[in-house]
């Protein structure tokens, strides 16, 4: 079937279909043998054992309906190619895949031809988002973040109230009243960009980092403007919308004259920023980007803090978050922390940039209709701590720590979830107890 | 009592007004219990810590007397009035579902000796006027207990 035969409505999004997939993501599809060797290291298939999730299985089914529309053979021997038309079901079935695979990229260490699947599969999601197919409860996340400023649409007022209290709490562990938490200082080193889960539920991270730039002096600040790091729509596959979010960091980083952007425990806040913004905006940003953890390890290495690991006495492992590990290249940052932090850290098995995603990535935690096949895809996680003995799982990234909850919960784990700048902070030596 | 969707709210109570959930009790013998009302609970969902600031702790009416924490939500428990902590509630931390199951009996969250107890009772409302301002409240934020 050509393009010029199809109805007037899938004619728009076969022609949405070619627009994403031309180009490198045609190469990857024309380059993959299928051979499977990616399911083993997938956590969804690992997890489900539904073959639909292999990599290659999602790249066989957007190879299908795109060699339909655009090869002579699939426009005129569909069957014999095994081509499909891009009819309700197979939209459904790549909405299916493209949004309950997180992103993680593991498949693409075990792919022998190096093929990204998760290129392609945001490419899927670049081409489901046009086409008005983006899971309903992942779009209003990202139009709270576009619209409102934030995922959980939090007002100022609301988020004054909150850094209050914040400030309260960091008087306190720091026993100084005149200690402040910063906002808008012009010119200040650092902007730290928080996320909104971090406000409302996770506020140990904030007030955690806190009182560590509070030990340090470090120069610092928060923004009234800006205090979402997240980016929804690298998840929903909104390009447009993407960018503008990643510029507006940009922006609050340019009129406070920041010169570093310092993004907090959130994998693909960090990743977003880190190393695809220059090429979203095309110009390369004027200011440095780092993570929380990198900076904390800085802090360490410095010796700018000493830190007590008695304090922290539980055996304590590491869930790599895969935007920070394998994306982002934060590998020995973290351990630099727990090992200083934590009187008897273990690592997971394996680990590092080949960790095995939690399953709470890519966006997939805020879809409930996906939450059974999350909480499935999370069992090579779960149960490699449950291997690993730790009392304890330390990591770095809100949405992990959300899905090892929930692991925790489902596979029967006697473990706590926490976050790296938690145990560190807990475990700073005042300066009057310092050597 | 009042009940509001579903809430229960004593009208001999005590209650800051606003939106910064909780609630006073004036005991004979001079000190204030305080603790998270209905509503405050439910906004909150399935608590899952209570952490009072320390025994012997000045606080000011309004400020933080303890972080209450929930499946969805961490933050401060206010003061009801100022002055210091004389008691908290050990069975609640032990077991923060108190908190949600009996906010007003087992679930309070700390005893205080207040430092200005006439001038700080003046500022909270209480009877009616609790009841109006609650059943504003949770008009206002879709508030239920149901």
């Amino acid at each position: 079937m050509a393009i010029n035969d199809v109805d007037v409505q899938t004619k728009d999004v076969v022609e949405l279909l070619g627009d994403k997939v031309k180009g490198p993501v045609e190469t990857s599809l024309d380059i993959c043998a299928h051979c499977g060797i990616c399911a083993d290291s997938c956590h969804l298939y690992a997890g489900t054992g539904d073959v639909e999730q292999i990599p290659s299985a999602r790249a066989q089914q957007l190879e299908k309906v795109y060699k339909r529309y655009y090869t002579k053979l699939g426009q005129i021997a569909p069957r014999l190619v095994g081509a499909e038309d891009l009819d309700e079901e197979v939209l459904d079935r790549l909405q299916r895949i493209a949004y309950q695979c997180t992103l993680c990229r593991r498949c693409a260490l075990y792919c022998p031809f190096g093929i990204d699947n998760a290129t392609m599969v945001a490419s899927i999601r670049a081409f489901l988002a046009e086409a008005g197919r983006i899971p309903p409860a992942l779009e209003e996340h990202t139009n709270n973040a576009y619209e409102k400023g934030n995922t959980l649409a939090i007002s100022d007022e609301q988020f004054l109230d909150r850094i209050e209290w914040f400030e309260e709490e960091l008087q306190d562990a720091v026993d100084d009243d005149e200690a402040t938490i910063p906002l808008d200082k012009q010119g200040a080193r650092i902007l730290f960009v928080p996320t909104p889960i971090q406000i409302m539920r996770f506020p140990s991270v904030i007030i955690s980092a806190a009182k560590i730039f509070h030990a340090v002096g470090e120069d610092w600040t928060l923004s009234t403007r800006r205090f979402d790091g997240t980016n929804f729509a690298l998840f929903s596959g909104e390009e447009a919308k993407r960018n503008e979010m990643a510029q507006r960091l940009v922006d609050e980083m340019e009129r406070l004259g920041a010169k570093v952007l310092l993004l907090s425990e959130c994998g693909h806040s960090y990743w977003a920023m880190k190393y695809a913004a220059e090429h979203w905006l095309h110009k390369p940003l004027p200011f440095k980007v780092m993570n929380i953890v990198e900076l904390l390890a800085q802090y360490i290495s410095e010796g700018r803090i000493k830190l007590d690991p008695s304090v922290n006495p539980k055996t304590i492992t590491y869930h790599d978050p895969c935007n920070l590990s394998r994306k982002g290249g934060l590998l020995d940052e973290p351990r630099v922390c727990l090992e200083a932090a934590a009187e008897d850290f273990v690592e997971l098995s394996p680990c590092r940039e080949k960790a095995w995603c939690c399953g709470g990535g890519g966006g997939v935690i805020t879809i409930p209709e996906y939450d059974e096949v999350r909480l499935a895809a999370g069992k090579p996680k779960a149960e490699q701590i449950r291997e690993s003995g730790a009392e304890v799982v330390a990591t770095a990234c809100d949405n992990c720590k959300l899905q090892l909850m929930e692991l925790a919960e489902r596979y029967g784990l006697d473990v706590s979830v926490v976050g790296v700048v938690d145990l560190v902070a807990d475990a700073m030596i005042p300066d009057e107890e310092k050597e | 009592m009042a009940v509001i969707n579903g809430c229960n709210i004593p009208e001999d109570l005590y209650y800051l007004a606003g939106d910064k959930l909780v609630w006073a009790r004036f005991e004979d013998d001079g000190t204030v219990t305080a603790g998270v009302p209905d509503p405050g609970q439910a906004v909150a969902g399935k608590v899952v810590a209570v952490t009072p600031k320390k025994l012997g702790r000045s606080i000011d009416r309004g400020k933080s007397m303890g972080t209450l924490e929930s499946g969805k939500w961490v933050g401060p428990i206010p003061a009801p009035v100022s002055g210091e902590i004389l008691a908290i509630n050990e069975a609640a931390t032990a077991n923060p579902s108190l908190v949600n199951d009996d906010p007003y009996g087992e679930g309070w969250i700390v005893k205080l000796q207040p430092s200005n107890a006439d001038e700080d009772k003046a500022e909270l409302v209480t009877g009616q006027a609790a009841v109006k301002a609650f059943q504003q409240l949770m008009a206002e934020r879709d508030i239920s207990c149901q």
